[in-house]
């Protein structure tokens, strides 16, 4: 039996679905990831599988589209379980990511090193790794990571996570662990796995090639309120030959993103404000220099990723998924789906979820699809 | 106030007693304190704002400076195109030359070799000529003798007619003498029989030797003729010698220049080589300088992070520093 195990469910009755997935489950688990759709009652859910793996952690995350065996699905329920032999785990609560994840700092530093992970090491990197899910909707995730980043004395951690989401409702999201329910906080789980990992990195965005340069913005809002010294809606829609009006229906689309050398940091805009201010996804710093973004082909693209991905692995044991909310929205509009279900269909035990953000070692970022993947 | 806020190192205790400190303050000075604080963090958010700043014009530059690195690199990789493509242009003109050389050298054997024999052959028609000229001595000599052979011929006529004539006096004196000159005119009439015979004799050499004179002017005509044909022959043989030695002295300027063309590319082509090597010499000091660059991507990367981390950090404060002015964690 793999070390790893994954399995989803379409059907509405929240215990037939719960059966149907646990069912699939190690017996005796050391980790269990449930990711559910806003149809089940997350309470119910929660106590379903903290009754049936007591022994465990157990992870809860509401998504807005949840990932399976087979790909993508919607209105689920997709769960991931990780066997003993996989390899040591702590998990911690943190009650307040909007405000004061400050708190929950000294519960994160000893959960890191009760796992053994020694925070001082310059060699970060191989002492393990951390999921973490936060909550959506709080503008959390940025002060999560920097908490959570904090315990270290060097960079480079390696961090994987998404923001918990509500099916488009945005509304409330919520993470749970081991039966405890936050609306407002987050999950991070420490992991110093047997087996080797890797994370990659998906997003199908090119530069166009025109520059904006965010000329007034308040980074911890996620609010720019000045393009180029002008409203921000109003430089944005120019710069993709629209009206205002017509502009949050390129946000999917055209989203923007910092070039940081080869390597694109996407910030997807969120909504128009009144006063032609644009809400992120992410915090956007004033003076940045931003690149105006186009797609590429979906599927080739993921062709290309899945190809570099299971390159790595002589055996892949499983894979763990987060998918942005836009992505999804996307290849939903573009019926891609099933062509793109039939490339993931291909990694071994796969769950995950569409989230309202990915988060990747220090930094939060959007339109991407993170990939992990346990193996040898 | 506060004196405990001061004090290293911290440990349990020390946060104990600053607590009791906090605890132990009046309105105005947990006011005082809490407005420090708001300043503080302000003055925080301010300065964090401007390090960002700072650092986006710091990436804006580097982006700048790589983006012409990047076309100096694209314009080096042109330029070293170009080159290879002069040095493959100049290797194919070496080879044409070569070959042209290579021509000319067998081009310039050719021509002597034609010279050559034109010279052989000019050789042999000069033997022709000297056995021409020989010969035509030889008719001469022949002609002379013909000619004294004529001289004899009459000579010998003349003393046949003399002998006739005494032969006829004889049968004469013969007549006179009678019956005793019968004897002697037999004799007579025989000389006179013989000296016909002789001039009969006579007639023919001469007969012949005309014929043979004739025989030999005709032999001279034709050979002169000959020998006409020899010396022009010679003369075409000589004008063709001269276009030979034209053709090899063209050929040899060919050579010579084709020699020259072969040292001006070999020429070209080591200083393009060494053209080439500074080219990749600057190539490679271009790719450090973009490693570099990506470097400093790297730590402007740090840097942004560390400016994410203090925002999130400042925003945690202020909600630290509004709870305690609320009295309460919201």
């Amino acid at each position: 039996m793999s070390d790893i195990l994954s399995a989803l469910s379409t059907t509405r009755d929240t215990a037939q679905a719960f059966r149907e997935v646990s069912a699939q489950l190690h017996k005796e688990p050391s980790l269990v990831l449930f990711f559910t759709s806003t149809i089940h009652s997350f309470e119910q859910l929660t106590s379903y599988f903290n009754e049936k793996y007591s022994n465990c952690d157990v992870v809860g995350v509401t998504t807005t589209g949840e990932i399976g065996p087979q790909g993508f699905s919607q209105h689920s329920l997709s769960a991931q379980s990780y066997s003993k032999d996989f390899g040591q785990v702590q998990a911690v609560l943190m009650n307040n990511i909007e405000k004061y994840p400050i708190f929950d700092r000294t519960k994160v530093l000893q959960s890191a090193k009760k796992l053994g992970i020694r925070l001082e090491s310059p060699q970060i990197d191989k002492e393990g790794l951390a999921f973490i899910f936060p909550t959506g909707l709080v503008a959390g995730e940025e002060k999560m990571l920097s908490i959570v980043n904090s315990i270290f004395h060097h960079d480079g951690f390696p961090i994987f996570g998404g923001t918990a989401g509500d099916d488009e409702k945005f509304e409330k999201t919520i993470v749970s662990l081991n039966g405890q329910q936050t609306g407002k906080g987050g999950v991070v789980v420490f992991i110093k796995p047997y087996l080797e990992f890797y994370i990659q990195k998906e997003n199908i965005f090119k530069s166009t090639g025109i520059e904006l340069k965010i000329t007034k913005a308040d980074p911890e809002k996620r609010i720019v309120y000045e393009i180029n010294n002008e409203s921000a809606a109003r430089v944005y829609a120019r710069a993709l030959g629209v009206s205002e009006q017509q502009l949050p229906r390129y946000f999917m689309k055209n989203p923007l993103g910092r070039c940081f050398n080869e390597e694109l940091l996407i910030a997807s805009p969120f909504r128009v404000e009144s006063n032609g201010a644009i809400a992120f996804y992410c915090q956007v710093y004033q003076d940045a220099v931003v690149e105006l973004l186009e797609p590429r082909d979906p599927v080739e693209t993921l062709q290309t990723t899945l190809a570099t991905f299971t390159s790595k692995f002589n055996r892949l044991e499983g894979v763990l998924a987060c998918n942005c909310i836009l992505r999804k929205l996307q290849f939903q509009e573009e019926r891609l789906f099933p062509a793109l279900n039939s490339e993931l269909s291909q990694l071994p035990n796969l769950a995950g979820f569409s989230s309202y953000g990915e988060q990747l070692n220090k930094s939060l970022i959007n339109q991407t699809l993170l990939l992990i993947g346990f193996g040898k | 106030m506060l004196k405990q806020f001061f004090i290293r190192p911290k440990d349990e205790h020390h946060e104990e007693a600053l607590r009791l400190e906090i605890n132990g303050l009046k309105k105005e000075e947990r006011d005082m304190i809490l407005n420090g604080m708001f300043d503080l963090i302000g003055l925080l958010s301010t300065a964090n704002e401007k390090n960002a700043k700072a650092d986006s014009l710091f990436i804006e530059q580097i982006t700048g400076i790589k983006k012409s690195l990047a076309i100096q690199q694209q314009a080096l990789n042109d330029s070293r195109k170009g080159a290879e493509r002069i040095v493959s242009e100049t290797e194919h003109v070496h080879e044409i030359t070569k070959d042209v050389e290579g021509q000319g050298k067998e081009n310039i054997r050719l021509v002597a070799e034609g010279n050559n024999n034109m010279t052989k052959l000019f050789g042999q028609m000069e033997k022709v000529m000297a056995v021409f000229n020989r010969l035509e001595q030889s008719l001469k000599d022949v002609q002379i003798e013909t000619n004294n052979i004529m001289a004899f011929t009459k000579m010998i006529s003349d003393i046949a007619d003399q002998t006739n004539l005494l032969a006829l006096n004889a049968s004469i004196e013969a007549a006179r003498a009678g019956e005793h000159g019968k004897g002697f005119a037999v004799v007579a009439q025989e000389v006179r029989k013989l000296a016909e015979q002789s001039k009969d004799a006579l007639v023919h050499i001469r007969t012949k030797v005309t014929d043979i004179v004739g025989r030999m002017e005709l032999l001279s005509t034709t050979m002169q003729h000959e020998a006409q044909v020899v010396s022009e022959t010679q003369n075409m043989a000589n004008y063709t010698m001269t276009f030979f030695e034209k053709i090899e002295q063209s050929e040899k300027l060919l050579f010579t220049n084709m020699s020259a063309i072969q040292q001006a590319t070999n020429q070209t082509m080591s200083e393009v080589t060494a053209f080439q090597i500074q080219l990749l010499a600057i190539m490679e000091a271009t790719q450090i300088s973009i490693e570099e660059i990506n470097e400093l991507y790297a730590f402007s990367q740090d840097k942004f992070y560390n400016a994410n981390d203090i925002t999130s950090y400042i925003a945690q404060l202020y909600y630290l520093a509004e709870a305690v002015r609320q009295q309460r964690l919201s």
